[in-house]
């Protein structure tokens, strides 16, 4: 869930964008209270969305004050009170990303690289533990769905059973965002999709260097069959939608709509031409 | 004929599972029937079992199957249309993402309604005719 769910911002009007900036600012300070200044640098917008549809399944209006930062010394800026869509989406931002540096720990990097992971890692480990004390369940599903993954990248397999363990990880975290039986049953089966989806964004973008570099890629099997893959993204997208249309929501969702039906498409055309282009050039 | 009788009551009992959510257990059921069984609503429940766990491409290729062994079936039709109005970047809802939030473009203006009537006028008086009888 790393850069890949993002509005299509042409089309967010205003005060949308106002609220989605606060959100991003709001998720960045909590971050800072809560385990401090490593945790905020690896903030990524996707929680921001994940913290507006925390806040629209909840039926909760986020507060906005007007505040400095670090990087925004001079002019204040919109930013939400914390709150606690904007706490639990830190924590989950904090599992998402202990995960995911322990998985790049395993992937072969450059030293560099390595270096860098293994220093984060330090300080992520007592967050982690702080994190998952706060949302038990999700982090022991995240971390079999994780060790599923490692099996999974070993013996290969068709690109529905390779996006599963993402969907399961997708699947924990969205399903803690709302309390209410139904509410959850919608949001768990959104998160499963958008996992799938995130999983094929990830499988397109590193798919170039993974061919070049000898490395295993999820869509070898479609054999670079641009257009299957877009279809496939499609039905992802659509299920999304189709659950997120299950889910009952205050004025957030005017934002929230704005993801779903234009900005994740518009994700995954950018994806695939980008590829179309390297591919030419080289 | 006794046999197609158990196996009309076996499909029963299987789409009975998926509907309640026990999609393991209709999935084992499927699985365990044998080649020759496999019918057309074989293929449409495993399809359903498929999108049920969120295996895109082996559901729509399923329904694809079920469809080409009974295209007379509307269930199998419907299913086959859904699948390919997603793949198409349709969304629930009746939305598809080229027209959320789309500018109006030329004729989508009020404005451009009376331009081409008047134009259409226009037209019709060389020919002799008459559209609008006031202008």
């Amino acid at each position: 869930m790393f850069g890949y769910v993002k509005p299509y911002t042409p089309r967010l009007e205003m005060w949308e964008y106002e609220i989605y900036n606060s959100a991003y600012c709001g998720l960045c300070k909590c971050l800072g209270d809560r385990y401090g200044f490593i945790a905020r640098c690896l903030l990524s917008y996707d929680l921001a969305f994940l913290t507006l549809l925390h806040s629209a399944v909840n039926q909760k209006e986020i507060d906005v004050c007007r505040q400095h930062c670090m990087i925004h010394p001079i002019k204040k800026k919109n930013c939400c009170k914390p709150c606690r869509a904007v706490k639990d989406c830190s924590d989950f931002l904090v599992l998402l990303t202990y995960h995911k540096l322990k998985d790049d720990l395993q992937d072969e990097h450059g030293f560099l690289r390595q270096f860098a992971v293994r220093f984060l890692l330090i300080f992520f480990k007592k967050y982690y533990a702080k994190a998952s004390k706060a949302f038990p369940e999700c982090s022991k599903k995240i971390s079999e769905a994780m060790k599923m993954q490692r099996e999974f990248e070993k013996t290969g397999g068709s690109f529905d059973q390779l996006s599963e363990p993402t969907a399961k990880i997708m699947q924990a975290v969205f399903e803690e965002c709302s309390d209410d039986p139904k509410t959850k049953m919608s949001l768990r089966q959104m998160g499963h999709f958008m996992g799938r989806y995130v999983y094929l964004c990830d499988a397109i973008a590193d798919y170039e260097q993974d061919i070049k570099k000898g490395r295993y890629n999820p869509l070898v099997s479609f054999k670079n069959n641009k257009k299957e893959i877009i279809k496939l993204g499609n039905m992802y997208i659509n299920a999304v939608s189709v659950a997120y249309l299950k889910l009952e929501k205050n004025d957030y969702s005017h934002i929230i709509d704005n993801f779903v039906y234009a900005g994740l498409k518009n994700t995954l055309d950018k994806l695939i031409n980008k590829s179309n282009k390297n591919r030419k050039r080289g | 004929m006794d046999n197609n009788f158990n196996l009309g009551q076996m499909y029963t009992e299987i789409r009975q599972n998926i509907l309640n959510g026990q999609i393991d257990t209709a999935q084992t059921m499927l699985n365990e029937m044998n080649p020759p069984q496999r019918t057309a609503e074989w293929y449409f429940l495993s399809g359903s079992c498929a999108y049920n766990k969120g295996f895109m491409n082996d559901a729509y290729n399923y329904y694809n199957t079920a469809y080409s062994l009974e295209p007379q079936n509307p269930e199998y039709r419907q299913a086959k249309t859904n699948m390919e109005y997603a793949r198409g970047g349709g969304m629930a809802g009746g939305y598809s993402s080229s027209d959320y939030r789309r500018p109006a473009t030329d004729t989508d203006k009020a404005c451009n309604c009376c331009s081409n009537l008047i134009c259409a006028d226009c037209l019709c008086e060389c020919f002799g005719g008459d559209l609008i009888p006031c202008c």
